[in-house]
């Protein structure tokens, strides 16, 4: 059963289970228990799996390891210490496992040095950079508390005598469940534990350490596996927040751009004046390098007090910056995603905000980062720099400060990561397949996990698609199908899974500058090869032009007003999630319903606390909406307008990026069936439009109502994405994390454009023999559910069908305010006609018909 | 339409130029997947049915006396793979049981000389018809007229929406003829971007006249180099 910690225990409750020593220890230091360690170290005792979420300055690490260090000292004390691992700590972060090395290292000093016990206990770090010597040290006595990440774990498991070591281990703590739970790392390590598990003859307790998520019951079935029981420990609002909206103009319309960044570093730098030390979080890393040029160039005295943080940057620039900042040597931090984690980076008393976080999770956890003590407020702000930025970030604020947060989303049955363990386990010993199955299916995010799916991926990985002379060399398992048995072949598996275990892909290559050399973004090397000149672009929300390129770089210059010549698949962009997308659908209509009885100004003010020139601009904006439509939780609105020769048919279906990703696709898609056409999409969080030639024919007003039907969405999707730049890269990625492209293979490590010119031969093969291909099955899995949102946008459909949410069409002559974003900066992508001949043939005509009218 | 003629020359749209009872054909990469494996690509065997298909449509349909096979009969530069000789070997059989057989060397072809003996395929540096020059094209080819291989030209389109297609073409002149690669897999140079040209023949006399002959679902003519290279 998974259900909350309801018992509070006193001071004396848990000084009672504690050695003396450690009591001592901490009444001198703490003087009394924090929330989180009343809920959890007695539980934890008493061998219950707990999952605690807590504020930062909580005391959460202690929370997680005291009642193991109180058994260890135990033992200590005894001189019974065993050459065993017992606790085993996994981050996501190596930066983190660092941090708390130093925090556990430091107490236990303190012990030491106080009392006289016999025995030291050993604490250990293991990650890719821990040196053969130090892992020899290891093998030799082995550290009583191991501390790893996922990927090294995942390889420590196959070590023929390390692996023994983790026989008995008693407690398992996972930090940051939050940041593993809703991707492809955390399946690889839920099937890692499960495989630890089963070589164990007594469970470990589980203990995990996540944010502020939801659901939370979701996590801790996601940290326990299925058929175990888990406590929860909420405490994460204890911390008092301080959050507000603010923009640097009073107008966000007509101020021109100049004066509005102006005005931003100006607000900007007030802030980081009025405060001791600010971190600014900024969605993408390009946006996080321009704010600290801006900052640093304008505010003198700003000069080497603040730094960038961001994941391109190399580790020592990083850990430099980390290290400055807890010296309390840094005014300002600019990060973008990288300090979202709880590295210790020190004092921090304010988080802004750049620019909307699309979720409330991820608002909550950023601002989170402020305010070191658990008596202390945590401050955000959040800086807005337009009019959709602006309606959303004032509901955003409000969910956040009421506590309602967005639903996490778990992958289920990734096949890929899957492969990787089976190999893993078959190089352990040899398998019944039932067997396998059960161990795979106590990992929450398999648990559903159907054993065709297992059987077929046991068959692809015996090589079994080649003939039998061949299979030598594709397998890397042997698999008997008849007696359902499978286990080791060959020498190689063992190499191969060693050097390319793990889930991460490489990062695309080709970097992208203006011309004045500053850094944009990257773009991926199919997509760099077939710029020309002129060529307008969307990356990271702005627009660019192509200019020229360089040795795996490109050189651009912004186009603030040109609309995209050429499809950008990939997106930086972080999506709107689904729930506060609901949200701000019926903020929208509440607005709508009062501005038409009077003013709205009043109860905004009241409502979502903002000052009265916010209020007036969000009215404002509305009011010219209302010209148009304004859609809603209720009624949702499809705009017509032709522009620069193109014909647009924009939908303003406010369901969040991910789902607007899918739906605009299976539109589009059923829209080139039937007219035999070539589009382009443009996608944002708020809407989708579709793009194409203003001399093809007009789709009339009740195709475009019969396209909400929820019937095929899943097969026309898939159809939709046949053949697309969006598959081939998920394609390589999937490809690598399947093993079937092997980043490093006999001594030889494969650079990313060959992992990507394999990787798209790779995909032809095998779209041509196997349609149900693990690796194929898989991508499109990842994309529908991972990447996209099928689902939301089934039942936001469904909703349509039923006639609970209205459609709504209107042709006009120029775009509604609503609309400018989506036709400016949407994500684009192009949706091609199903038969190619016919496409062919159609862009031959095309062609020639433009060389004829040259002449 | 499925082929052009060209004065003595018959371009087809299964890859091959045909002259009288000859057939050309160029760039078969027999074992390219032995070789991506080998770099740590699991590509599972592919080409080898997809060109012997190919092969066999052509001899059924023109009944060449002879086949030429204008270089990069097969992929890997070094020692063959066993695959590769396998495969050689295979395919070899089977066109020899068909026609004659003419091996052109290409920059692929070192070690085939002796897969190529049990056969009694000759293996040339390149061979003349009627006055007219057949070569891979890797190196320099002295000719009034020449047929090469070696470039796998490709034209690749982009329609007014941003949609992108590459379909491999013949490129044509009076002087110099371009054939397609056989490969399914061979990726392409651009013809539109003489800057990535291979063929030092190419580099040299490639004008801006030379027509393009892509192949979908028949053969299409796009006109012009420089025709095409002003509306793509």
């Amino acid at each position: 059963m998974i259900k909350f910690a309801t018992n509070e225990y006193s001071d004396e409750e848990i000084y009672s289970i504690l050695v003396p020593e450690i009591r001592e220890w901490f009444k001198k230091k703490f003087g009394t228990f924090t929330p989180p360690q009343r809920y959890a170290v007695k539980e934890i005792h008493d061998g219950k799996n707990i999952l605690i979420s807590s504020p930062t300055g909580s005391g959460k690490t202690l929370s997680a390891f005291l009642s193991a260090i109180n058994e260890l000292l135990l033992l200590a004390k005894k001189g019974e210490l065993e050459d065993k691992i017992y606790v085993l700590y996994v981050s996501p972060l190596k930066a983190l496992n660092n941090d708390i090395e130093r925090n556990l290292k430091e107490p236990l000093r303190e012990i030491y040095e106080e009392y006289d016990i016999e025995e030291e206990i050993r604490i250990a770090v293991r990650t890719g950079d821990t040196s053969a010597k130090e892992r020899q040290k290891q093998m030799r006595k082995a550290p009583h508390i191991l501390i790893t990440t996922p990927e090294s774990l995942a390889i420590i498991l196959n070590a023929p005598r390390f692996s023994k070591k983790l026989r008995e281990i008693r407690w398992i703590i996972i930090d940051e469940v939050h940041a593993l739970a809703d991707n492809k790392r955390g399946s690889h390590l839920s099937l890692s534990l499960e495989r630890l598990v089963y070589n164990m003859e007594k469970e470990p307790i589980r203990i995990g350490l996540s944010a502020t998520i939801h659901p939370m019951k979701e996590i801790a079935k996601f940290l326990v596996g299925n058929g175990r029981d888990c406590l929860i420990v909420d405490v994460s609002f204890l911390k008092k927040m301080d959050l507000k909206v603010i923009s640097p103009v009073d107008d966000l319309i007509y101020t021109p751009a100049n004066v509005l960044s102006e005005k931003l570093y100006k607000l900007l730098y007030e802030l980081i004046k009025k405060h001791r030390t600010t971190l600014i979080f900024t969605n993408t890393r390009s946006a996080t390098e321009r704010v600290v040029f801006h900052l640093k160039s304008r505010f003198k005295e700003l000069e080497g007090k603040i730094e960038a943080h961001h994941g391109s940057l190399s580790r020592d620039v990083r850990l430099s910056v980390e290290e400055r900042l807890k010296k309390g040597e840094l005014k300002c931090v600019v990060s973008s995603t990288s300090l979202e984690l709880g590295i210790d980076i020190g004092y921090i008393d304010l988080v802004i905000l750049l620019g909307s976080p699309k979720s409330v999770t991820r608002a909550l956890q950023r601002i989170g980062r402020s305010g070191h003590f658990l008596h202390e407020v945590s401050k955000g702000r959040i800086v807005v720099l337009d009019r959709d930025d602006l309606v959303e970030c004032v509901v955003l604020a409000k969910e956040a400060r009421e506590g309602r947060l967005d639903r996490v989303n778990i992958p289920h049955n990734a096949l890929d990561v899957l492969a990787q363990h089976i190999v893993g386990m078959a190089i352990e010993k040899k398998w019944k397949v039932d067997e396998a199955l059960k161990v795979i299916r106590k990992a929450y995010p398999y648990k559903n996990l159907p054993k065709r799916d297992l059987m077929k991926l046991l068959h692809y990985l015996a090589g079994e698609y080649e003939e039998l002379e061949d299979r030598k060399v594709y397998g890397k398992i042997w698999f008997d199908e008849v007696d359902e048995m499978f286990g080791r072949r060959g020498k190689m598996a063992r190499p191969i899974y060693y050097l390319n275990t793990g889930t991460i892909p490489d990062e695309v290559a080709i970097k992208v500058y203006t011309i004045d050399r500053h850094y944009v973004g990257k773009v991926e090397e199919p997509f760099a090869e077939r710029l020309k000149r002129g060529d307008i672009f969307v990356l990271a929300g702005n627009t660019y032009e192509y200019v020229r390129s360089g040795e795996m770089r490109i050189f651009v210059v912004p186009r603030p007003d040109a609309s995209p010549t050429i499809p950008s698949w990939f997106s930086e962009q972080l999506p709107l999630s689904f729930d506060l997308a609901m949200e701000i659908s019926k903020f929208r209509r509440k607005v709508k319903e009062k501005i038409r009885k009077g003013s709205v100004v009043a109860y905004l003010m009241k409502e979502y606390d903002i000052d009265e020139k916010t209020a007036k601009a969000i009215e404002g904006y509305f009011r010219e909406q209302m010209h148009f439509f304004v859609p809603n939780d209720k009624e949702i609105f499809v705009e017509k307008f032709e522009k620069d020769g193109m014909r647009y048919l924009v939908f303003h279906t406010l369901i969040g990026r991910r789902a607007n990703e899918a739906l605009s696709r299976i539109f589009a898609y059923r829209i080139t069936k039937k007219h035999r056409l070539n589009v382009r999409i443009a996608i944002t969080d708020n809407g989708f439009a579709i793009i194409y030639p203003s001399w093809k024919e007009d789709i009339e007003d009740e195709e475009l109502t019969a396209l909400f039907s929820t019937k095929n969405m899943k097969e026309d999707l898939k159809n939709a994405l046949k053949d697309t730049e969006m598959l081939k890269r998920r394609f390589r990625h999937v490809a690598t994390r399947s093993l079937l492209i092997l980043k490093n293979y006999l001594g030889h490590e494969m650079s990313i454009s060959r992992q990507q010119r394999n990787a798209s031969i790779l995909f032809k093969v095998v779209n041509d023999i196997d349609k149900n291909f693990p690796a194929l099955k898989e991508t499109y899995r990842e994309i529908l559910e991972d990447a996209m949102d099928i689902e939301n946008a089934i039942k936001f459909v469904r909703d349509i069908e039923k006639g609970k949410v209205k459609v709504t069409i209107k042709n006009s002559f120029l775009p509604s305010p609503f609309s400018f974003h989506i036709v400016a900066i949407g994500a684009t992508d192009v949706v091609l006609m199903e038969d190619r001949k016919e496409m062919i043939k159609e862009m031959h005509k095309e062609v020639m018909e433009m060389i004829k009218c040259m002449k | 339409m499925h082929e052009i003629r060209k004065g003595e020359l018959l371009l087809t749209d299964l890859y091959a130029v045909i002259i009288d009872d000859i057939a050309i054909v160029a760039d078969l990469h027999i074992g390219y997947e032995g070789v991506l494996r080998r770099e740590g690509a699991m590509i599972p065997k592919y080409q080898k049915e997809i060109l012997k298909e190919k092969l066999d449509n052509i001899i059924e349909k023109y009944q060449p006396s002879l086949l030429i096979i204008n270089g990069d009969f097969k992929h890997e530069f070094g020692k063959n793979l066993w695959q590769e000789w396998n495969e050689v070997t295979e395919i070899l059989d089977f066109l020899t049981k068909k026609t004659k057989v003419l091996l052109i060397r290409g920059n692929h072809d070192n070690f085939l000389k002796t897969i190529a003996k049990k056969f009694e395929v000759p293996i040339v540096n390149e061979f003349e018809y009627n006055e007219i020059k057949i070569a891979h094209g890797h190196k320099e080819v002295e000719g009034e007229k020449v047929i090469i291989g070696h470039e796998h030209p490709s034209l690749h389109l982009r329609d007014k929406v941003g949609a992108f297609v590459k379909l491999p073409c013949f490129l044509y002149s009076e002087k110099l003829i371009v054939l397609p690669a056989l490969s399914p897999l061979a990726t392409g140079t651009d013809v539109s971007s003489p800057e990535q040209y291979l063929s030092p023949l190419l580099k040299k006399t490639a004008d801006d006249e030379m027509e393009v002959y892509a192949i979908s679902d028949g053969l299409l003519y796009f006109s012009s180099l420089k025709k095409l290279r002003k509306v793509l």
